[in-house]
């Protein structure tokens, strides 16, 4: 049910105050050392606040989805309307509170999350992300949901430029900034496409896109662009050299604020759309790319040194397998597995942090190390979609889609092989650290927290994360059922159940044992692998060398920009210049001779005319004619004439 | 009341430099100061006091001037040029204070741009072709001294150069100007008269062949403001004089005189020749793509903020072209929006980089090796570089910004005419996001400079200076709706000419 409302929303509000906030701390924090994130807390509180009272409205209500919109750029009736407007539905409201709970999280405990300094612009940048996937997901047309998606990446290149000051550090955060923008502007241009022939595009409404009765030539290439550019933001191959990239900014802030919340906001556009896109025909190649994208990358994070790059590139192609879910295996699948990755990822990051900070080896910090320890354990069992996680709801969909086909069956495991595999080698390889940590237990029940959000309870409403053909574990309502509208999934007999589901605990369980036996017994194969074949790792570690390709492409354009610039200024500017200048100087030369020439000319005529007269005056004043001789001769004639004419 | 403000917003600027030349210095600044704020003020009022949803001129002023040649001084306001009104009522209070602690000859420099603000402010009210001209031509002048006597090094190459296009582009439109006045009869300037097709079908003998009064009065004119605009590849003289103005000229320059020199690109092509402006709209939309890409890849090798800044300004230039050229409302109405945002961005971007350089003695960020020469003034400058990311995020377009709403206009408009145009557009825009954060790396992110250590950031004075242009970028960015419905009923007039 959906009604249209006159006025915006306690969550808009909500945004509008945690934005007003962060940028109030990003401005003036400094002149509040240590008492910024106060402020933030505020804002975090008012969209929490906001959230909570529309969530109980919207129960109260019996589930009334609320829109309201308004023409911004042009009127919204027209063609080529830009209009902004909020759609509030059960997937918005849920979006926002958890993305405002981790960041709260993140906030209460951000001096263990970042191990340094207590930074104000940090903490702004995590609320002005927040707001960002808040808005993103709470959006009703695209327009404001780029609006989103850019103070997500805003955010994040905020808390890299907080703490830049290498240089290294500085390239790292240009080169992010640079590709989040890059996407955005892909996927803007692809919007305006679409927008060209039609009047608002809304996402709550299915036939303002015009699949089908507009051009589908111009359709194609707007969707392809806008899903190009939404794919960006998920750190796909090629655009993945800077995930695999060192740098000094705290891994949790850059999982979270660089990888995780771009990602969130631009897989709300690609779940809003996805009726549309199902309708054009463009998953299967989305998924397929998608596909590649998450192999490359997970080959790639098996060869990191550091953890924090084996995370990052973990996390960066579970957004691409997301991605690749959402085309074969649907939104459900795809949004299970996003969720739940990137709460795993936080968990580990933080967890490793912690255990990475040298301190005493005293019983106190042996025991919290162990509770650490065993909170990066449970996240390896989460993301990877182990049973009663959120993410195991995506992975059997994904080997359920597969089914149909030997080849894709195997293809899917396959790609959900390595998936699992770099999961419990990342874990592995942390739990081999240390075993004490100096943490603060906020900081613990901070990642246990996190945890308790990626439980299949939370979502799915059944222990098992309704993984089973009938649901005998449902405890409660299902979040993913109030969504999507699916209950559970979709088999045909028994058999494909069991089919399916061994299949899936097959790869998972063999993945772990691999893990274990390559990482988990002291010694780390891949890295001896690695080292066994250094060039073919270096190529593998840096990303394919797609960076050096990159850095070659960018001098070839520094070298026709330099040569454009110097053809057209020297040969064109400075050519036509001289090229007057010469004209100029060659005709004025001929016109300057000319003239002399004539100038002598007509000297000479003049003194001519001028030298007789002036000769015979020149006779009279001197006196060789005298004057009264020449009155007599001129009345003689007067007289003449006088006479001749009577 | 109104009635009287588009003359006394042209007045002031000139009792100003009268009152100021025979000042002391100190009080001069003042007067300076006082007169353009009163002209701008006078502006504002004017704009804000404009009806909207209709296309009719207002604010009119009309009385002969050169009766004998009916030369008319003809001024209104519309839906095109409030904008324009607003962007040099923004810009030349924020030159003449950036410009404060000039040492040498302040009351000249301050003068000049007092007079560069009433030639432009006239350029962009008049509604007589040759009131127009006579403004346009003036605002030439200006530059000419700006650059000579206050630029660089090379500045006396750079002032000929400059002049010598000025002129040579102005030689041009007065042709145009004497063709379109003798085709009509009674003979007329009045750009209400000559509105409306009059000219099609016109022609005129030369060298035994008859040619359209309208196509050879158009190609003059456009080449004409193309020498000014700037266009590729006539633009050496504009990036020459980037490198060797003060900065706060080359603003006047770029974010003042290009704008304008585009509004009457569009005004004067629009109601007088608009059949060859239907003809030429693919040319138009091809110069505005060829100035789009080769301004940005131009842009991408540079090492300087100046240079960077003019290359910039070309690209832009060609975006809106591209929305001129549409012929479309959506494409229009963003071209004549983007003008406004884009005088607005080149002033910001000039008043940082200008800062820089005042404080550095240079605006090179990249030596030839490749290596930085700024650095880390995000850390050390924090209120410069938030000027500066709001800057490079207008001109990029990001959402919120007022580069959204010119760029997202355009690229719909020009779309269904020419899509070809629009995706080697989006190419270029997506270049500028490289060379722009590639920048914004160079001066303002790593390890600072080692001489760096006293750099100061923005001092009070600075901060006035830009806070109206931020506010600017932001507010028109957030809210553009009160301008959009100033511009669309005059853009729809026009576009009904055309078709």
């Amino acid at each position: 049910m959906n009604s249209m409302e006159s006025s915006p929303t306690f969550l808009a509000y909500g945004i509008f105050v945690l934005l007003f906030f962060s940028l109030t701390t990003l401005r003036w924090g400094k002149k509040i050392p240590g008492n910024g994130v106060w402020v933030i807390w505020l804002g975090i509180l008012a969209l929490l606040g906001g959230v909570g009272l529309d969530s109980g409205l919207f129960l109260e209500e019996a589930f009334r989805i609320k829109i309201w919109k308004m023409g911004w750029i042009w009127p919204k009736n027209e063609i080529s309307a830009i209009t902004v407007g909020l759609y509030q539905d059960a997937l918005s409201l849920t979006m926002s509170a958890l993305a405002a709970l981790i960041a709260g999280v993140f906030l209460a405990n951000q001096k263990g999350m970042s191990q340094k300094d207590y930074s104000e612009r940090a903490s702004a940048a995590v609320a002005i992300s927040t707001a960002g996937v808040a808005l993103a997901w709470s959006s009703l047309t695209p327009w404001l949901s780029f609006a989103g998606l850019v103070m997500t990446f805003v955010g994040g290149f905020i808390a890299l430029v907080a703490r830049c000051d290498t240089n290294l550090d500085a390239n790292f955060a240009a080169r992010f900034i640079w590709e989040r923008s890059s996407g955005f502007l892909i996927a803007f241009f692809g919007t305006c496409i679409l927008a060209t022939s039609r009047s608002a595009l809304l996402l709550n409404e299915f036939e303002s896109w015009n699949i089908g009765s507009s051009s589908p030539f111009s359709t194609w290439i707007g969707f392809g662009l806008l899903v190009t550019g939404l794919f960006v933001q998920m750190q796909p191959i090629p655009l993945f050299g800077w995930v695999v990239s060192q740098s000094a900014i705290p891994s949790p802030l850059r999982v979270l604020l660089n990888q995780i919340f771009p990602s969130w906001a631009a897989f709300s556009l690609l779940i809003r759309i996805f009726p549309q896109l199902q309708k054009l025909g463009l998953f299967p190649g989305l998924g397929w790319v998608a596909l590649v994208s998450a192999i490359l990358i997970f080959f790639s994070g098996l060869f990191q040194k550091q953890w924090q790059l084996g995370l990052g590139s973990w996390l960066a192609g579970g957004f691409s397998l997301s991605c690749a879910f959402l085309a074969f295996a649907g939104p459900l699948a795809s949004m299970s597995l996003m969720i739940g990755i990137s709460l795993a990822a936080l968990i580990i990051s933080g967890g490793a942090m912690a255990l990475d900070v040298s301190c005493k080896a005293i019983p106190t910090y042996q025991r919290r190390g162990s509770w650490i320890k065993s909170a990066i354990f449970l996240a390896g069992a989460s993301g990877t979609g182990m049973i009663g996680f959120v993410s195991v709801a995506g992975g059997l969909r994904w080997i359920v889609s597969g089914m149909s086909l030997n080849g894709m069956a195997a293809l899917f495991a396959f790609v959900f092989f390595i998936f699992v595999l770099l999961g419990w080698k990342l874990v592995w390889q942390i739990m081999e650290k240390r075993r004490f940590s100096d943490a603060s237990w906020a900081s613990i029940l901070s990642l246990l927290g996190w945890f308790s959000l990626s439980t299949g309870v939370v979502w799915t409403g059944s222990v098992t994360s309704g993984v089973l053909s009938v649901h005998p574990d449902r405890m409660g309502p299902s979040l993913f059922d109030l969504f999507f509208g699916i209950h559970g999934i979709d088999f045909e007999s028994n058999s494909d159940f069991l089919s399916a589901s061994g299949l899936y605990w097959g790869v998972w369980v063999g993945a772990f044992l691999t893990a274990y036996w390559s990482t988990g017994r002291g010694e780390d194969r891949w890295l001896r692998l690695g080292i066994s074949f250094p060039r073919t790792n270096q190529f593998i570690v840096s990303g394919y060398g797609v960076d050096d390709l990159v850095r070659k492409l960018a001098q070839l354009l520094y070298w026709v920009g330099d040569w454009a610039e110097a053809w057209v200024d020297q040969k064109i500017g400075c050519g036509l210049s001289n090229g007057f200048s010469t004209l100029i100087k060659v005709v004025s030369e001929k016109v300057n001779r000319f003239d002399l020439k004539l100038t002598a000319l007509l000297e000479g005529v003049l003194r001519r005319l001028i030298e007789v007269p002036a000769k015979f005056l020149q006779l009279i004043h001197t006196g060789d004619i005298r004057w009264y001789l020449f009155f007599g001769l001129g009345s003689g004639l007067a007289l003449i004439s006088h006479f001749l004419k009577a | 009341m109104s009635h009287h403000l588009i003359s006394l917003t042209i007045l002031f600027p000139l009792l100003g430099t009268l009152f100021q030349s025979i000042s002391s210095p100190a009080r001069s600044r003042w007067i300076a100061l006082v007169a353009s704020f009163a002209a701008s003020g006078c502006a504002i009022l004017l704009v804000l006091s404009m009806q909207t949803q209709t296309a009719d001129l207002q604010a009119v002023e009309t009385f002969p001037w050169v009766g004998s040649y009916a030369i008319s001084y003809d001024m209104a306001i519309d839906g095109l040029n409030a904008l324009l009104v607003l962007l040099i009522a923004i810009l030349f209070p924020v030159l003449i204070a950036s410009e404060w602690n000039q040492k040498s000859g302040v009351r000249g420099l301050h003068g000049l741009f007092l007079i560069l603000q009433t030639a432009l402010f006239g350029a962009v009210c008049a509604q007589d072709l040759f009131l127009q001209f006579f403004f346009w031509g003036l605002s030439a002048l200006p530059f000419y001294f700006l650059v000579g006597i206050w630029g660089g090094v090379g500045r006396e190459k750079a002032s000929f150069r400059c002049i010598v296009a000025s002129s040579l582009g102005n030689s041009f439109i007065f042709a145009a100007l004497i063709l379109i006045y003798y085709s009509v009869d009674p003979h007329s300037f009045s750009l209400r008269d000559l509105s409306g097709g009059v000219l099609s079908g016109k022609v005129f003998d030369f060298l035994g062949h008859s040619l359209p009064i309208s196509g050879v009065a158009f190609s003059l004119l456009s080449a004409g403001l193309a020498l000014r605009a700037p266009i590729w590849p006539f633009q050496g003289w504009f990036t020459e004089v980037a490198q060797e103005a003060p900065s706060s000229v080359f603003v006047a320059l770029a974010a003042g005189t290009v704008p304008v020199a585009l509004y009457i690109f569009v005004k004067v092509c629009y109601l007088l020749f608009p059949q060859s402006l239907s003809y030429a709209s693919n040319y138009i939309m091809a110069v505005g793509t060829v100035n789009l890409v080769m301004g940005g890849i131009c842009a991408a090798s540079q090492k300087g903020l100046r240079r960077l800044q003019a290359f910039v300004c070309l690209s832009e230039v060609g975006l809106i072209l591209m929305g001129i050229g549409s012929l479309s409302s959506t494409g229009v109405v963003g071209a004549v929006y983007q003008q406004l945002i884009l005088g607005l961005s080149l002033a910001g971007f000039g008043l940082f980089s200008g800062v820089i350089s005042e404080r550095t003695g240079h605006a090179i960020f990249l030596n030839q090796k490749g290596e930085k020469t700024l650095g880390g003034l995000a850390t050390i400058a924090p209120s410069m570089s938030i000027v500066a990311g709001i800057v490079v995020a207008s001109l990029l377009g990001f959402p919120g910004f007022s580069g959204f709403v010119g760029h997202a206009l355009i690229i719909i408009g020009s779309y269904s005419i020419h899509p070809l145009s629009v995706v080697i557009a989006a190419s270029a825009l997506l270049l500028a996001s490289f060379y722009l954060f590639t920048m914004y790396r160079c001066v303002f992110l790593g390890k600072p400079a080692e001489n760096f250590e006293v750099f100061q950031d923005l001092t009070l004075r600075e901060q006035a200076c830009v806070f109206p242009i931020v506010c600017g970028l932001l507010f028109f960015g957030l809210y553009p709706k009160p301008l959009i419905e100033l511009i669309r009923p005059t853009v729809l007039t026009l576009l009904s000419t055309v078709k």
